[in-house]
């Protein structure tokens, strides 16, 4: 069951409950009242009546003995009253002593209430055989040989007024449940609108649709619901393109790495062939082994580098840090370095304004090796390079500069993802794997430090490391 | 003589491909760049083209897409192996796919595919005094019709389509006789004896000591 149906069901049973329990209780008790006053009027009536009799029996004032008569004259008094009355609903009758009737007009009297009669006067309520109710008085007219006098009223009036007070009550009690109902519902399907809202975007975010978000505006309840609703769609979009971009980059490695075995591989695989199989000349042979060893060293370095790249990913908290000495970095740099300056025909400056710096040595010289052996491959006989130690506003820094072909503008943000080259035939003649500038990027996350590229074609390249 | 270009910018697998060619008799132009395609294309006609996908300058789909190969059959070699990129090839126009890393045969054997689907192989080899007619399996000796058992002249094709490479036996069983074949290689050995007594080729099969035989042209 729904909530706006829960709520539906609950208002309306508790109306029903309490309006309806409400107004019967009203009815019942105005109809107790008016019984009640029909009762003291009756009692009035009958004692004026009464009264009356007496009064006209005094105003006699003689003893009859002829009993006969005596009924004629009693029974003239009480039919004028009786006629007078009848009109107004009232019936009587008068008895004697022996319970024989002098006078009545009341229809299927029951005589047997008679003996109820003790002193006082009896009041008695009873429905009558063709469904009228009456209310009974009756009465010692004790001063004329215990005669017994009946007050018989009509009370179906009240009866029949109340019949219709719950009449109307019933037609009232629907129509306000309908109209409650109506109301009700259109109320509660507005109130509980907004949970609807709520739920269908709930699903459609459930079916992939990250960018969905609640509209509703107000500063209800459901208001601070939707509003915390799209925060968290907000952050769940924020994780799921993370992660989306994340296994697109991981694909995208395991994409370029298959990419970059399988061209060494084919090699291994063809010249072998060829020279297992093949009637190929002394100078082929010759080629064809060159070309394995030349596969075959690629493989190593890529798997060389690979293992780096693993390390470093996975080791990074283990990597210790301490203050070297600028200069001797420079001096390792030099060292290593030198070699392929030497058969490029390009030179080092070293410019050194830092004492020293905090750094993992290995990975520092390894790093900026990397990027002064880039810096090789770009440029042309008799440039040359600028390795500088400096600080400024932004802290200390580490730069590499080269005046060589520099990178095209859309080229610089790819150069450090794997496996991306800018020349690839270049630089697989180089011998490069296409991991370097990966691997520098991750050896100056590891020492907290930014890396910045700036480049123009043509230009030069000038790498910073913002420690 | 069947002309092949290569596109291929590794310079060690555009060698391979142009050597294995050049084995079988095939003559080459290897293209290491995307950009000079159009111009190579312009210089001399070829019989198909042999392209890698992933080029510098323009890349081999784009190639495609461009057509600049107009009706020269056109066989993909590439290290992408997922299933979007083949169909994405095929679906440009390729004529085959070919995954790195491949063997020989392999290419040899669709390129001869290739070729002979799109008539532009040869169909006919003179060896000695043996002319071989590829297209109506006829093989004449001397001017003189010799009768081969289907299974001879599928191993004569296989031979020929890899002239000067040595095919290993079990090789040979694999392409002549099937993948499912589990027979004894003597199978072969007695069929190869039949077609160098046929064909007086004694000399130009050759057993290939501990590994298979050779057909020398």
């Amino acid at each position: 069951m729904k909530f706006w149906q829960k709520l539906f069901v609950i208002s309306i049973v508790l109306f029903i409950i309490i309006f309806d329990l409400g107004i019967y209780i009203i009815i019942n008790n105005s109809y107790e009242l008016s019984q009640d006053r029909e009762m003291e009027s009756c009692i009035r009536e009958h004692d004026i009546i009464k009264k009356s009799i007496n009064k006209d029996i005094e105003d006699r004032n003689e003893i009859v003995h002829d009993i006969a008569y005596k009924s004629d004259l009693l029974s003239s008094i009480i039919e004028s009253l009786a006629d007078y009355y009848e009109s107004q609903n009232v019936s009587m009758a008068l008895y004697s002593k022996d319970d024989d009737a002098i006078f009545t007009n009341i229809e299927d009297f029951d005589i047997s209430m008679l003996d109820s009669l003790d002193k006082e006067n009896v009041i008695i309520k009873k429905d009558s055989e063709d469904g009228k109710r009456y209310m009974f008085i009756i009465s010692d007219i004790n001063d004329y040989e215990k005669m017994k006098y009946v007050y018989a009223r009509d009370i179906s009036e009240i009866d029949d007024a109340n019949d219709e007070s719950i009449r109307l009550f019933i037609v009232v009690s629907v129509g306000a449940l309908l109209l409650l109902g109506i109301t009700n519902y259109l109320i509660l399907r507005k109130l509980t609108h907004p949970i609807n809202e709520l739920n269908k975007s709930t699903k459609r975010i459930a079916a992939g649709k990250y960018n969905e978000r609640v509209e509703y505006h107000k500063t209800d309840e459901f208001g601070e619901l939707a509003e915390s609703f799209n925060k968290m769609s907000d952050a769940v979009e924020e994780k799921v393109e993370g992660l989306t971009e994340q296994s697109r980059q991981r694909q995208m490695f395991i994409d370029n790495l298959s990419h970059e075995m399988k061209t060494p591989l084919t090699s291994i695989i063809g010249y072998s062939e060829i020279l297992q199989n093949a009637n190929v000349t002394e100078e082929k042979k010759a080629l064809a082994c060159n070309y394995i060893l030349a596969a075959a060293s690629q493989l190593s370095r890529l798997s060389g580098e690979l293992m780096k790249l693993t390390y470093f990913n996975s080791c990074a908290e283990e990597i210790e840090f301490d203050d070297f000495s600028t200069s001797q970095i420079a001096d390792k740099i030099k060292k290593i370095t030198s070699l392929s300056l030497e058969k490029k025909g390009v030179t080092l400056d070293i410019v050194n304004e830092l004492p020293y710096i905090n750094c993992n040595m290995e990975l520092m010289v390894s790093m900026l090796v990397n990027l002064i052996e880039n810096a090789v491959h770009a440029s042309k006989s008799g440039q040359s390079i600028i390795l500088k130690f400096y600080e400024n506003d932004d802290g200390r820094i580490i730069e590499v500069s080269d005046n060589g072909c520099g990178i095209e503008k859309n080229q610089i943000e790819k150069v450090t993802e794997p496996f991306y080259r800018v020349d690839k035939s270049r630089s697989r003649a180089n011998g490069g794997v296409g991991l370097g500038l990966s691997l520098v990027k991750k050896i100056a996350e590891i020492h907290k430090a930014q890396f910045v590229i700036e480049s123009k074609k043509e230009n030069g390249t000038s790498i910073k490391i913002l420690l | 003589m069947v002309r092949v270009l290569i596109i291929e910018d590794d310079k060690a697998i555009n060698d391979l491909i142009c050597m294995n060619f050049s084995i079988v008799g095939y003559e080459c132009r290897q293209v290491y760049d995307g950009n000079i395609v159009q111009s190579a294309l312009c210089e001399e006609n070829y019989d198909i083209v042999i392209l890698d996908v992933m080029l510098p300058g323009i890349d081999g789909f784009e190639l495609m897409k461009m057509g600049v190969f107009k009706d020269i059959p056109v066989i993909f070699v590439t290290a992408k192996e997922c299933v979007d990129d083949r169909v994405k090839g095929l679906k440009l126009g390729a004529d085959d796919y070919i995954v790195k890393p491949f063997e020989s045969s392999e290419l040899l054997a669709r390129t001869e595919a290739v070729l002979r689907r799109t008539n532009k192989d040869k169909q006919v080899y003179t060896i000695d005094d043996t002319v071989i007619y590829l297209d109506r399996h006829v093989i004449t000796v001397k001017d003189k019709e010799i009768e081969l058992t289907n299974r001879e002249f599928m191993l004569l094709e296989t031979l020929l389509i890899n002239c000067n490479i040595a095919l290993s036996r079990e090789k040979l069983l694999n392409l002549v006789w099937g993948f499912d074949y589990y027979g004894d290689t003597r199978t072969l050995d007695v069929h190869i004896t039949k077609l160098r007594k046929k064909l007086h080729f004694e000399n130009r099969i050759k057993t290939v000591f501990k590994l298979g035989y050779r057909l020398e042209v």
